[in-house]
């Protein structure tokens, strides 16, 4: 089912709360941050998940922008030929 | 798919559903227990896409499933039944909390005469998207308790209630910016906070225009041209956020997609000429019932 896959290496973005710099270039607005734990009054763990990647344009600005290098964007065409737009 | 007249009946007193004071009431607040539900709602909100809410969660990807030919119509349908079961809401997932476009005349009305407290809050859909905190949203009685216990969307001055004229140049200045004023419930008939949105940052418009869930309604009114006073200046063109304006060149004038128009009158208050009108979505047979 996936033609587009966005991968985000958590291990390499630890505080994207201080960074959000992949956040304010993403046009189509693939990328949303939220966060993981219990205690909603007050969270720590923002983590930046992609929601939205039947959106994504693959214009690649979020992987060359970032300064750890942890997003990676696999794009196949040969399935994308195949949806009806 | 989508009948907003049924709440007009129940929760508008015959006419319509927002202009009836009983929906901005305490008393309609506690009934609905609209104080717990807005603390796990608002509190939640950045995590309504990450679980299986909506049925969109990260490993399903459904903006596919739902283009797909007829399987993506049945999605859409049981999104749609979930999101307005109105026995029970679920504040996680967000059922129960749907919006509607007013244009902002009727925004004005709401918050001098039929709201009790207005407050500002930050808006939690800009956060998540852009990493922006802006104070755009207001919230009316039941969310001024809920919003001291979330301190990130506690603007920069704190909770405060506003005066009718702050709120009223609030609204000018909204406008001005270009944002669409909406109305979001608590659980169904409570009316619990007035936003300014945008269609790329929030989540509703977002969702509405991507994908076609009706999270949020048009409004009730649609826009007109009136052909012999537009000057053709084109103000109007960039001002509408749902491409339903376009400046065909040849005639010289603006040409307005019906279908595609939500009612929220940005096109109106640019007008210097007065051209564009605001007209009752039910009195033109193409867009009757059409939310």
């Amino acid at each position: 089912m996936r033609k587009i896959k966005i991968d985000i290496d958590y291990a390499k973005c630890t505080t994207p709360e201080n960074c959000m710099k992949c956040l304010n270039i993403c046009q189509p607005e693939v990328l949303l941050l939220t966060f993981e734990d219990e205690d909603y009054h007050n969270p720590k763990d923002w983590k930046i998940f992609p929601i939205f990647p039947s959106l994504c344009t693959n214009c690649g600005l979020c992987v060359e922008l970032c300064p750890e290098k942890a997003i990676s964007v696999k794009y196949n065409l040969k399935k994308l030929k195949k949806i009806r737009v | 798919m989508i009948n907003i007249c049924k709440w007009c009946q129940e929760h508008g007193a015959g006419k319509k559903w927002y202009l009836n004071a009983k929906n901005y009431l305490k008393e309609t607040a506690e009934k609905m227990n609209a104080v717990e539900y807005l603390d796990v709602l608002w509190g939640n909100l950045e995590r309504v896409y990450t679980g299986k809410t909506l049925g969109m969660s990260i490993n399903k990807t459904i903006g596919y499933r739902l283009k797909l030919p007829i399987i993506g119509r049945v999605i859409k349908w049981i999104i749609q039944r979930k999101i307005e079961k109105p026995k029970n809401p679920n504040p996680r997932i967000a059922e129960g909390h749907l919006g509607q476009v007013i244009p902002l005349e009727e925004a004005k009305m709401i918050t001098t005469n039929l709201a009790e407290e207005v407050v500002q809050a930050v808006c939690p859909c800009r956060y998540m998207h852009r990493g922006i905190k802006v104070n755009t949203c207001l919230g009316f009685t039941a969310l001024a308790e809920v919003l001291p216990k979330l301190p990130r969307f506690i603007p920069e001055n704190g909770v405060k209630v506003l005066s009718p004229d702050e709120t009223e140049s609030f609204l000018d200045k909204m406008n001005q910016e270009g944002k669409v004023h909406t109305i979001w419930m608590g659980p169904l008939p409570y009316i619990a906070a007035m936003c300014s949105c945008e269609y790329p940052q929030c989540m509703g418009l977002r969702v509405r225009m991507d994908f076609d869930v009706g999270v949020v309604y048009k409004g009730e009114y649609v826009a007109t041209l009136d052909p012999n006073k537009c000057i053709g200046c084109g103000k109007c063109v960039s001002r509408c956020q749902f491409g339903a304006i376009s400046f065909a060149s040849s005639i010289n004038r603006p040409i307005i997609d019906v279908k595609r128009c939500f009612g929220c009158g940005l096109c109106k208050e640019v007008c210097e000429e007065q051209a564009i009108n605001l007209i009752d979505r039910n009195t033109i047979a193409i867009t009757r019932g059409m939310y």
